[in-house]
């Protein structure tokens, strides 16, 4: 199917499960900020579940379609609108050349990922199509969507069947975390101010990672220690020199040089795909 | 096989879907030897679940698929490749002579060095360029280039707000590290010169320009040569023999 964007959105881009294997290079993985809503909005239109979608933050697109098929929007913070009909969530919509398809902020959460049924015709970078941006480059600027392009795919889904597949739940703030490898640099009090209150998210969070409102001092003999640089991945939680609490998402930085305190489990990523800044989050240290 | 390492190794688990190598062999370079080699023989023979390795100084970072290994098993075969490596079979860099601009606009913090390192100008970029230095990683963005070691004099804090945008292919240092960075990105290490070509080409069959065990030297050059070297990048970059 073909779609044309009238308007564009704050930021829709095309995300995929991303480039895993090239952090030796300063590569992040990347990919879909929400793992579990790009598969299930994929599993909805008969997509392979890794095929690309878009993703959709603040301010959603203006799609006209040019050609039929189906398109499904997954996660939380939008709602879709079939020529000015609102869709119900979670669910594949078949649509038809001419029809209009508005993606319109809504409700709690920061992102939702809009499946378009067939194979995406559409560039990839290390094997990926997901856009990346450093700084100010973008790495892949095809991955950007602005108005007047058109998404092309090449029909080779079918109709699906109903599935059982579930969709994703909300997953509520508790973030849950493991020691990082400088857990120890933080003393009793550095400890229960990061792990025993609610912590706001602030500005600038993006896909790089979430800052949040925290000023925690270190153990006394570790505030002026210089760590060597090390490896970090998504869900690393850093403290900057200033006691503020960095959490790192999918497009974050490959290696660090302040003290990464928590590690946040794999399955939260997800969670935290939908916390927007203003919102509040608690960590929670599994007991090991 | 029994154990001749020369090294200490440590293996944590950092969260639940990697673990972090700790290389202690009594110098950095000497530990950087061994996280190079690690990571090379990871590349030979790779070992089911890992997802990726992001190697630095003396550490290296494994992500895995807990779905696909066990992290004890994981430990376990890490430590059995540990034993085998040889540091005399990591890839041997290549050695550039990289001529590079240190006055202004391209000296961001020049000013501050001055007062902190209590020299002037000159003399901290003859101290600069008077050694060779070794890449010990490639990471924090695509294709920063981490160098060590560079000279006590000029040991230097990070700016304590960082830089909204430095400009890409600046030269910086911080602590005890140089680098360069491959984009117009944020940053607060010190800014001392810049390159005159982009370190980082996505489309390229090896998109960062510096690869892990390269050696560089640097060659001051003036704003005028600069200007030059930028309208023919391909004649500024001087890769030498890798011969040493």
């Amino acid at each position: 199917m073909k779609l044309q964007f009238v308007t564009s959105g704050l930021r829709t881009t095309t995300q995929d499960l991303g480039r895993p294997g090239y952090t030796h290079m300063g590569v992040p993985t990347g990919g879909a900020l929400d793992r579990s809503a790009l598969q299930y909005a994929n599993n909805l239109v008969g997509n392979a579940l890794a095929t690309p979608v878009l993703e959709i933050m603040l301010s959603g697109p203006h799609v006209r379609c040019l050609e039929p098929g189906r398109v499904a929007l997954v996660g939380r913070g939008f709602s879709l609108l079939l020529n000015g009909a609102q869709q119900t969530y979670n669910c594949a919509v078949s649509v038809n050349a001419g029809d209009e398809l508005v993606i319109k902020s809504s409700g709690n959460g920061c992102r939702s990922y809009l499946a378009v049924s067939g194979e995406w015709q559409v560039k990839r970078w290390l094997g990926s199509a997901s856009a990346l941006r450093v700084g100010s480059h973008e790495l892949l600027p095809e991955a950007v969507w602005q108005s007047g392009d058109v998404l092309t795919t090449r029909d080779t889904s079918v109709k699906p069947w109903p599935s059982t597949m579930l969709p994703p739940q909300p997953a509520g703030n508790l973030v849950r975390v493991l020691p990082g490898p400088e857990f120890d640099w933080l003393d009793h009090r550095g400890r229960s101010q990061l792990l025993s209150k609610p912590i706001v998210v602030v500005d600038p969070s993006n896909r790089i990672g979430l800052r949040t409102d925290t000023q925690i001092q270190l153990r006394e003999d570790k505030r002026d220690t210089e760590m060597v640089s090390s490896g970090v991945q998504p869900g690393t939680v850093q403290l900057t020199h200033a006691g503020q609490a960095i959490i790192l998402m999918r497009d974050g930085q490959t290696i660090g040089g302040y003290p990464r305190v928590l590690q946040c489990v794999n399955q939260s990523l997800d969670q935290l795909a939908q916390i927007k800044a203003g919102d509040e989050l608690m960590l929670s240290l599994i007991d090991s | 096989m029994t154990s001749s390492r020369t090294f200490n190794m440590t293996i944590r688990p950092f969260g639940d879907s990697a673990l972090l190598i700790d290389i202690d062999a009594g110098s950095t370079d000497a530990s950087s030897d061994v996280v190079m080699a690690l990571h090379t023989q990871l590349q030979r023979q790779p070992i089911a679940g890992i997802t990726s390795a992001t190697p630095s100084y003396n550490s290296l970072l494994v992500s895995f698929d807990s779905g696909r290994v066990r992290q004890n098993v994981l430990s376990t075969k890490i430590h059995a490749i540990a034993d085998t490596i040889d540091v005399k079979q990591i890839p041997q860099g290549n050695q550039w002579l990289l001529p590079a601009c240190f006055d202004e606009p391209y000296s961001l913090d020049y000013a501050a060095l001055e007062a902190e390192l209590s020299r002037d100008w000159q003399s901290i970029i003859d101290c600069f360029c008077s050694i060779e230095y070794r890449v010990h990683a490639v990471g924090f963005l695509p294709g920063f280039t981490y160098l060590g070691h560079l000279p006590n004099a000029l040991h230097c804090s990070r700016r304590q707000d960082p830089r909204a945008k430095v400009p890409s292919s600046s030269i910086a240092i911080a602590g005890t590290q140089a680098g360069i960075y491959p984009f117009d990105s944020p940053g607060g290490w010190r800014i001392i010169g810049r390159l005159p070509f982009p370190v980082f080409d996505t489309w390229a069959d090896q998109p960062a320009l510096f690869q892990p065990n390269d050696r560089i030297n640097f060659k001051a050059v003036t704003s005028e040569e600069f200007k030059e070297l930028e309208q023919q990048p391909a004649l500024s970059m001087i890769k030498q023999a890798g011969s040493q």
